[in-house]
């Protein structure tokens, strides 16, 4: 019998009949649509394999299918605004090319349309020179259910308190004379997601994301000095509402939002007091903070080892890699000073990439991509792990992706993302104050955005530049920024912050066509460099 | 008030794609029906299709079928606004999102609701708009994966490695309120409409990585974007390309393509509001006056050269665009005047005393000339070719100086020729600048300016018709090693 | 069929969801689940955040009752400000304050604390806590001494109800204080002085008024000419400020006595008065009083008949208010006649219901637009501003508009560009920075008697008007 939406929709309406409280989404799990179970519910592993089913039978080797329920709150002053989707892709492999079809619906037969058209889309390519994949190999997972740890789920907050909240934050700013907040407001996720395969794989996950805005300006009449700032610590989060009302994130802040904000005020007002200097062009020594540093290793080897850019996957789009032969260079290339050090996992708690497996049912391991100055791993998935199976071969290693498969909706087909990023901290305990304490002259720069070129070779940095003299700063250099190339910056690098001064940032990235958004964190700690170029970016030739 | 019906739309197939106007009309009714508590209800539903193929490396890397639903639903309950969206479509999920909404205005600050007495909100005219095409609409994955192959086939046979993107798309859009449903063309509403947009956009790169070529186009009608003449340009580039020298950053003439034209204009376009320059930024703010209290703009003076005129037209037939409601042609630039900046309704009845609110620039078509590329390489002793820009940002808003890179072809022009492949510059210019000091232009031709996301709110389809310029003393400010 | 709440209004729609608890069981997965509203206030670990709970609860009320009451058959009732906060706002902010008791609540909470504990209606614990923070800065430090005054008071006018003896009280010590600026002491001076006149407390604000007076008298010339004295109030600086404390002090019933007798007399007295305290020439009070009121222009009238008339209405009482304001037009909620244009269109019907004899003359102008209507003729927009004064009832309204007469710039600009109308300039009287306070109580012989909105005032000085009729001219004494 073939269900109709019509039919479906006349018995969802008899369902919703009882009463006028918000009712449980639908789904069609049987023969009538129903609440929507939980995500752990097995009912939706038998609505998944619908489609792998249809897709073995039209012709797949291999077959997966994502089904996400999303809801996002918005809380600001402005009230509080909600957005809920379910959403189901499905993607299948036929002779190395693949497929991939979604939409809005979760109903028996709408999982099976998808597997066919998955196919069909597939088939239609594979029509021409032939195309290998070699799926790199991932323990089947029989029935994992995962929920990502968090203290306080906003989405069970009276909006009320998260309103009077972050109400209290701007009269908080208000007690400093002169001050008034541009923007705040504050965004929570929760998303449920089943993963299923051919390969008999079946995983459910929760997870929760958390970010927000707090822009704060102040002036100072006296000195005719205008500044603003964004409180640091909000950056998107693997967190609940805890990003807001914990004393104490590690790595993120060490003490209470609001001591944050009078730091972050001080912190301002200091340096407004600053003497202003035109910039003189040329190379100094240079102590770039936390926020900085995060920003260009994510910019530089954050991108250039995604595998996939590497190898021209993304050249009609972002670009492609300075690391231009990954089989050569792994093991080989010296991409910076020997102490340089960066890992990558999807596991740290607080972390907005952690998952428990990615998009495409494999569990992230931690790996290494840069090991003292020396390229010897990229970011994979099963695919591309799969291009590098000479490689970890002969490297002894094993043959697997690490689980970097990524997509923010089963509405789009997973792509290699970006996992979490942590830059090793430095042996000595320095912090960004103590680098500058130990430079005779040079400069510093805080908050730097980056702009890097198509290859994430090399870039230019804006933000806010001091110049430091006898270890300390003594003017800000207005309308400077910084020239580098990204291979020179690292093998400049000097001296590296401690373990104390390592702070986490969530990053938001897009990739890929049509373009796919994901986000994921960088901890970085403060650095010191030699030789970077300074220049005014507003300057003509 | 009918309950129980839902959308007509079938899961099986693909034959209904997007939701149709009465699927539409119905959606709306029902959830205004849902209502409880009187007072405004508004809807805005927008639905989807994708059609993608994407290839790298000469091979398809994913092919896909994408569909989904944009319900967005405000509730005014007493004083307040709330706001949600959903995109299920059946009787339980509309109703309780509804519900949501209610609940949710309880926290929105006060929206204040008119006077009784005020005069009826007046009936808008749209007009006829060129915005579907069938042809994009029922292309199939077989089609896009024959043109796929055959783009891919002469980079190949050249041993060249093809990265592409080929894509049609579609979607309709619906705006209502409910005390306007009488009316449905009243200030906020946007009437039923439905758009297609076809892109398709290449780079072919050597193997060795020492070259890079590039085309692309985007249109809402798929049989005009032409997809093996990209395919030659882009394959032609990359062999040109190959190999680059380095060049001395300066100030060199350049000839701008027409995409490298589009890339530089785009800076232009998100500045073009009364608001901003009557604030005292932007670049259209002239200067304070003193006596009448208000900040003098640059409307009415010149400040491109003359041979530049922009301008707009929603019955252009190939300038695809919605058919928003009080749409008019609209001139910007006036050769080289500043003639129109954007406004709202509210600025519009007060200030300037007229209907109809300006839109902002969104797709437009700049005039040029008759001189083709070939005959600007041959009139240029010391210049450089581009083919387009990227990673463009603007560093000074007064001014709209900007930075960003060249890309995917760069030649140097000596004596009237075409003699190297140069490696890319990092630049720091203008556009007003540019446009200020143009030596020759040439005729205008749309270029690949798609929209990225589907749930953009404002017309989803941009495109632009720019001329191939030739300008003097562009700023390159340092080399850059990428390809 | 759905049964649950049954909403039969607007406002018992908004009462339901404003009181609606609806729990979401945690682990499902409902659709838009909507946790439990309730807060418990109790666990706010800052005073911060109880203060927002507290504005909340407050604003949530005045919605609520904005649904459920209309104010424009009741007088607006001067004594609001004394009234006691609503219960449910000084229980929210009583439930927070448990957690920051008095005696070892943290300094740099002051200002913000205050504020709660007067909501909480603690004001002993207030007093005490200003107490605490007086006492932490040294008595030779008088500048931060002072600067705490301030904002204590500051604190106790905001709060409601208004605490005007602790805040005299705050005052008082601080007067005593040396070195406090002079400008500012005014100022302080002011705001307790308005606070209690517009809570009716005269004897209080009369007592303020001296000392504003005083201080005014002991300014010196670089500081009646400073920045700080322009910017004084929000209008006119110093000079209204000094302005209204005379007026204070001569008290209501003095005024009305001499206006009893005749418009001159009390013209006199006023700018008698005047000149004593300011050292200035009599002609040079601030305000238009005994001032013949200029004949109003119009190129339009409602109702269209009202023209064969003259504005103001020889020998009747007239009150002429000039309300150009397009804002007003555009922003004015149903029912938010509580305040603000619509308040002051509530106390027109207010009068003229209760004063038959009186005659009530709106004084606009034309905009070239109506809210969101195309843009109207001058003739259309008249009738739509009539349609628009309709449901506002007042009796026997006669209004007066004229076509604005305006530039515009030049194209493509086109902005619109008004010029002052001929009422506008024959209303500055021949001074060139006029004070413009836009409405005026006129007496049987069209001169100038008072000006502004507050009814209760207004309502008097028009039944000494009413009883003593004509006959302020004759007896003209300047």
């Amino acid at each position: 019998m073939t269900i109709t939406r019509r039919s479906l929709l006349k018995a969802g309406a008899l369902a919703a009949a009882a009463a006028a409280l918000p009712r449980p989404l639908l789904a069609q799990l049987g023969r009538h649509p129903e609440p929507l179970p939980p995500i752990e519910d097995p009912r939706l592993q038998a609505l998944a394999s619908r489609a792998l089913e249809a897709a073995r039978a039209a012709g797949a080797s291999y077959a997966d299918a994502r089904l996400t329920h999303t809801c996002t709150r918005n809380f600001s002053g402005a009230g509080t605004s909600d957005a809920e989707s379910m959403e189901v892709g499905v993607r299948a492999l036929v002779d190395g090319y693949w497929g991939f079809a979604s939409g809005p619906v979760w109903a028996p037969d709408e999982l099976a349309r998808l597997g066919r058209e998955a196919v069909h889309q597939a088939k239609v390519n594979a029509l021409g020179k032939p195309r290998v994949v070699e799926l790199a190999p991932a323990p089947v997972i029989a029935n994992g259910h995962w929920e990502m740890p968090v203290a306080t789920d906003p989405f069970e907050l009276s909006p009320f308190e998260v309103q009077d909240f972050l109400g209290s934050l701007s009269r908080y700013v208000r007690r400093v004379p002169d001050t008034s907040v541009t923007r705040n407001y504050a965004v929570a996720m929760v998303q449920a997601k089943a993963f299923a395969s051919t390969e008999g794989s079946f995983c459910t996950q929760r997870r929760w994301q958390m970010s927000g805005e707090l822009l704060i300006e102040l002036e100072l009449p006296k000195e005719h000095r205008k500044g603003a700032f964004a409180v640091d610590s909000l950056s998107p989060a693997g967190m609940g509402w805890e990003l807001y009302a914990a004393d104490r994130i590690p790595r993120v802040r060490e003490h209470s939002l609001r001591e944050e904000i009078t730091r972050g005020l001080e912190a301002l007002k200091e340096d407004l007091l600053l003497p202003v200097k035109p910039v003189d062009v040329g190379r100094y020594d240079a102590v770039f903070d936390a926020r900085t540093v995060a920003g260009l290793v994510d910019e530089t080897l954050g991108r250039a080892t995604e595998l996939d850019r590497a190898l021209g996957y993304e050249a009609n789009a972002g670009g492609t890699s300075y690391l231009s032969d990954p089989f050569g260079m792994v093991g080989s290339y010296q991409a910076g000073a020997p102490s340089l050090t960066l890992t990558a996992e999807r596991s740290e708690p607080g972390a907005v990439a952690t998952v428990k497996w990615d998009d495409e049912g494999v569990a992230p391991d931690a790996f290494t991509l840069v090991k003292d100055g020396v390229l010897i791993d990229f970011q994979t998935t099963r695919e591309s792990a799969g291009w590098m199976k000479n490689t970890y071969t002969k490297l002894g290693r094993p043959v697997r992706s690490h689980g970097c498969a990524g997509v923010s909706s089963a509405i789009e087909a997973p792509l290699q993302q970006a996992p979490n990023l942590t830059l090793a901290a430095g042996r000595e305990a320095h912090d960004f104050d103590a680098l500058v304490r130990g430079m005779n002259s040079g400069i510093a720069i805080k908050g730097a955005g980056i702009d890097m070129d198509f290859q994430h070779a090399s870039g230019l940095g804006t933000g806010q530049v001091f110049e430091v003299k006898n270890g300390k700063r003594v003017a800000t250099i207005a309308s400077a920024g910084f020239l580098f190339r990204a291979t020179e910056l690292w093998k400049a690098l000097q001296a590296v912050g401690g373990d104390a001064s390592l702070r986490r940032y969530g990053m938001q990235t897009a990739k890929g066509e049509p373009a796919e958004t994901c986000y994921h964190s960088v901890t970085a700690a403060p650095v010191m460099v030699k030789a970077l170029t300074v220049l005014d970016p507003l300057r003509k030739a | 008030m009918r309950r129980g019906d839902g959308p007509t739309r079938l899961v099986e197939g693909d034959s209904e794609r997007i939701l149709s106007k009465e699927e539409c009309d119905a959606i709306v009714r029902r959830i205004i029906g849902f209502a409880k508590g009187g007072a405004e209800t508004r809807v805005r539903l927008q639905s989807w299709w994708n059609g993608e193929l994407r290839w790298a490396r000469n091979r398809v890397s994913l092919a896909s079928d994408r569909r989904d639903i944009r319900v967005e639903i405000w509730r005014t309950v007493g004083v307040g606004r709330g706001r949600v969206s959903t995109n299920q479509l059946d009787d339980a999920s509309l109703e309780s999102a509804v519900r949501a909404a209610e609940r949710a205005a309880v926290l929105s600050p006060e929206v204040l609701r008119q006077p009784p007495g005020m005069p009826p909100i007046p009936r808008a005219e749209r007009p006829k708009t060129a915005i579907w095409s069938d042809a994009t609409y029922a292309a199939t994955p077989e089609t896009r994966g024959e043109v796929a192959r055959a783009l891919v086939a002469p980079a190949e046979a050249q041993g060249m490695l093809s990265a592409g993107y080929l894509e049609m798309r579609a979607g309709s859009l619906l705006q209502v309120s409910s005390e306007r449903l009488v009316d449905p063309c009243g200030p906020l509403d946007t009437p039923y409409a439905k758009w297609t947009q076809a892109q398709c956009s290449m780079t072919v790169r050597d193997a060795e990585g020492t070259g890079s070529g590039w085309a692309g186009r985007s249109g809402y009608d798929w049989t005009k974007i032409g997809a093996p003449a990209l395919a030659a340009r882009a394959l032609e580039k990359c062999e040109a390309s190959r190999h680059p020298v380095t060049l001395e950053p300066g100030r060199y003439t350049v000839i701008l393509e027409p995409q490298a034209v589009a890339d530089l204009m785009e800076l232009v376009v998100a500045s073009m509001f009364r608001t901003d320059a009557e604030f005292g930024t932007g670049p259209w703010a002239l200067v304070m006056d003193d006596v009448l209290h208000l900040w003098r703009t640059k409307l009415g003076l010149k400040v491109l050269d003359e041979r530049i005129t922009i301008s707009h037209d929603p019955a252009d037939p190939e300038l695809g665009i919605l058919p928003e409601p009080w749409m008019q042609p609209v001139t910007w630039f006036d050769k080289g005047v500043l003639t129109n900046l954007a406004y709202d309704r509210e600025y519009a009845l007060e200030k300037l005393n007229v209907n109809p609110a300006l839109r902002g620039m969104t797709g437009y078509r700049m005039s040029g000339g008759t001189t083709s590329i070939d005959e600007m390489i041959a009139t240029t002793t010391r210049g450089l070719l581009v083919t387009r820009f990227s990673n463009t940002r603007t560093l000074d808003s007064k001014s709209l100086l900007a930075t960003g890179l060249t890309r995917d072809g760069l030649w140097l022009i000596e004596h009237g020729k075409i003699t190297k492949a140069v490696k890319n510059f990092r630049f720091t210019e203008s556009p007003l600048f540019v446009l200020n000091a143009i030596e020759q232009l040439g005729v205008p031709v749309p270029v690949f300016r798609p929209v990225k996301n589907p749930y953009e709110q404002y017309q989803p389809l941009t495109p632009a018709i720019v001329p191939p310029v030739k300008a003097r003393d562009f700023s390159f400010t340092s080399t850059i090693d990428a390809i | 069929m759905r049964s649950d709440v049954k909403i039969t209004s607007i406002a018992g729609g908004a009462l339901a969801l404003l009181l609606a608890l609806a729990a979401a069981p945690a682990a499902a997965q409902t659709r838009f689940a909507w946790p439990d509203t309730a807060v418990d206030v109790s666990q706010y670990a800052t005073v911060e955040q109880c203060l927002e709970a507290v504005d909340r609860v407050r604003r949530g009320l005045a919605r609520r009752e904005a649904l459920t009451v209309l104010r424009d058959t009741m007088p607006s009732d001067p004594r609001e400000a004394l009234k006691p906060a609503p219960a449910p706002v000084t229980e929210t902010a009583e439930r927070c304050t448990t957690r920051f008791p008095v005696a070892s609540a943290k300094l740099a909470d002051f200002a913000p604390l205050l504020a709660l504990y007067l909501a909480a209606g603690r004001d002993a614990d207030a007093s005490a806590l200003v107490d605490r923070r007086v006492a932490a800065v040294s008595a030779k430090n008088t500048l931060e001494r002072t600067a705490i005054g301030d904002s204590a008071i500051h604190i106790y006018l905001d709060a409601r109800p208004v605490r005007l003896d602790a805040a005299e009280r705050v005052l008082v010590a601080r007067a005593r204080a040396d070195g406090a600026d002079r400008l500012d002491r005014m100022k302080i001076y002011a705001n307790l002085m308005i606070a209690a006149r517009d809570v009716g407390d005269t004897t209080r604000a009369r007592r303020a008024a001296g000392w504003l007076v005083a201080v005014a008298d002991s300014l010196t010339p670089a500081e009646r000419e400073s920045e700080k004295f322009e910017t004084m109030s929000g209008e006119g600086g110093g000079r209204v400020l000094v302005f209204v404390a005379m007026q204070q002090l001569m008290g209501l019933p003095v005024m009305l006595d001499s206006l009893r007798h005749s418009t001159a007399a009390l013209t006199s007295l006023e700018r008698n008065m005047w000149a004593q305290l300011m050292r200035e020439r009599p002609e040079a009070l601030p305000y238009p009083i005994g001032e013949r009121a200029p004949t109003i222009l119009a190129d339009y009238w409602i109702p269209s008949t009202a023209g064969s008339t003259s504005r103001p209405t020889p020998g009747h009482v007239n009150y002429l208010i000039m309300l150009d304001d397009v804002i007003c037009v555009r922003t004015t909620p149903l029912g938010d006649l509580s305040d603000g244009c619509g308040g002051r269109l509530a106390t027109l019907r207010r009068l003229s219901e209760r004063f038959p004899a009186l005659d009530i003359t709106v004084v606009t102008r034309t905009h070239g637009s109506f809210v969101y209507a195309p843009p109207p003729s001058p003739a259309e927009e008249v009738d739509m501003t009539r349609q628009w004064l309709e449901p506002y009832r007042i009796p026997r309204l006669t209004v007066a508009v004229t076509a604005t007469p305006f530039w515009n710039l030049p194209r493509p600009d086109g902005r619109r560009i008004d010029k002052p109308t001929q009422n506008y300039t024959n209303y500055t009287f021949g001074k060139s920075s006029p004070l413009f306070i836009n409405a005026y109580l006129i007496d049987q012989d069209g001169t100038i008697v008072a000006l502004g909105y507050d009814e209760s005032a207004l309502a008097q000085y028009i039944e000494v008007l009413l009883q003593r009729g004509t006959g302020g001219a004759e007896h003209a004494a300047k």
